[in-house]
């Protein structure tokens, strides 16, 4: 179904809900929510890139072999960021911080997570 | 291969569909590595992000939101004009088709507009990574690397975008010459995949790098 023509009034429709999206998420942007900023930045930005795959790149119309090559680079990428993030959060080797910080992250490290919440300095 | 023949099926193939079909999973693929290599930069971007959110909030102001999002409004419109030529062809019609396409051209050499003012003035206020950063505020160190990531991130996305107008303006010449029409139209097709992952990225840069400090 590659020769699927989409209709203009689709292009028109999704082009519309991207810049309502990219509205949105300027005005969250404005409210203070802790955490869930970049949750929600994230969250809309995903939901836009899908709708420009679906709808103006034609994933909705494309063959299998097209989306299962996609769904393995998107876990592939999930890998990339959930591997290098837990990581980083857990190893103590941020060398971009201060030498005390690092030497508690390594501290729990080798205790494990027992350590964690212990005070570091006993 | 004489110009007549020059979109005929190939021999490897069984017809002219399953050549288009191959031709959008290579494009596909190649889309694919390039998602690993701006996934490359994005993942050390949310590592300082997580270390360093306070300072990288604050950075991010040095930004101009109204610049941030008219070029997020350029591109997204770039993207509706190319799906359009992309329609055009498959319609047959010839002068639309190059019509759609310079409009998406002109869109993409306005992105390029707004971006390089935007440079300019950060080399006007001496944020550019380097010898000439010249901020002094609180952890000036984690401002100029948030301003080394707006910038590579930005610099490469701006790289694409030259590649981008460069097909474009190839294909808007292919187009005045009647190349394209509902039997064949893989390279319009192929453009325009770029052309929205392109439009795709941005779409990922546009909050990460001028919306985290507004609150």
């Amino acid at each position: 179904m590659s020769h699927h023509v989409i209709s203009t009034r689709t292009y028109a429709k999704t082009f519309q809900v991207l810049i309502a999206l990219t509205v949105l998420t300027i005005a969250i942007s404005f409210l203070d929510l802790g955490a869930w900023n970049a949750f929600a930045a994230l969250a809309i930005a995903s939901t836009k890139a899908g709708l420009v795959g679906l709808y103006f790149m034609g994933l909705k119309w494309a063959n299998r072999l097209i989306r299962v090559s996609l769904a393995v680079a998107l876990v592939g990428v999930v890998i990339l960021f959930g591997g290098a993030l837990n990581d980083d959060k857990t190893r103590g080797t941020q060398t971009y911080l201060p030498a005390e910080e690092r030497a508690v992250l390594r501290d729990y490290r080798v205790r494990g997570l027992d350590g964690l919440g212990a005070d570091p300095a006993k | 291969m004489s110009r007549a023949t020059s979109h005929a099926v190939a021999h490897q193939f069984d017809d002219a569909e399953q050549q288009f079909d191959a031709s959008v999973l290579g494009m596909w693929l190649f889309l694919l590595t390039e998602v690993m290599f701006f996934g490359g930069i994005l993942v050390a971007y949310a590592i300082y992000f997580v270390n360093f959110t306070e300072a990288f909030e604050a950075a991010s102001n040095h930004l101009s939101l109204g610049l941030g999002a008219l070029n997020t409004v350029v591109l997204l419109s770039s993207s509706f004009t190319m799906a359009r030529a992309v329609h055009a062809a498959q319609a047959e019609s010839r002068s639309s088709q190059a019509s759609w396409l310079l409009r998406t051209i002109a869109l993409g050499v306005l992105f390029l507009g707004v971006k390089a003012f935007e440079y300019r003035s950060k080399f006007v206020e001496g944020l550019v990574p380097g010898d000439s950063f010249t901020f002094e505020g609180a952890q000036a160190a984690q401002h100029e690397l948030f301003l080394s990531f707006y910038f590579t991130l930005t610099g490469l996305h701006a790289v694409h975008m030259v590649i981008g107008i460069g097909l474009l303006t190839i294909l808007w010449w292919m187009a005045r010459r009647g190349r394209f029409d509902s039997g064949y139209f893989t390279p319009v097709e192929m453009s325009g995949l770029y052309w929205h992952f392109v439009d795709l990225v941005w779409i990922f840069l546009f909050p990460m790098l001028y919306l985290l400090g507004r609150h």
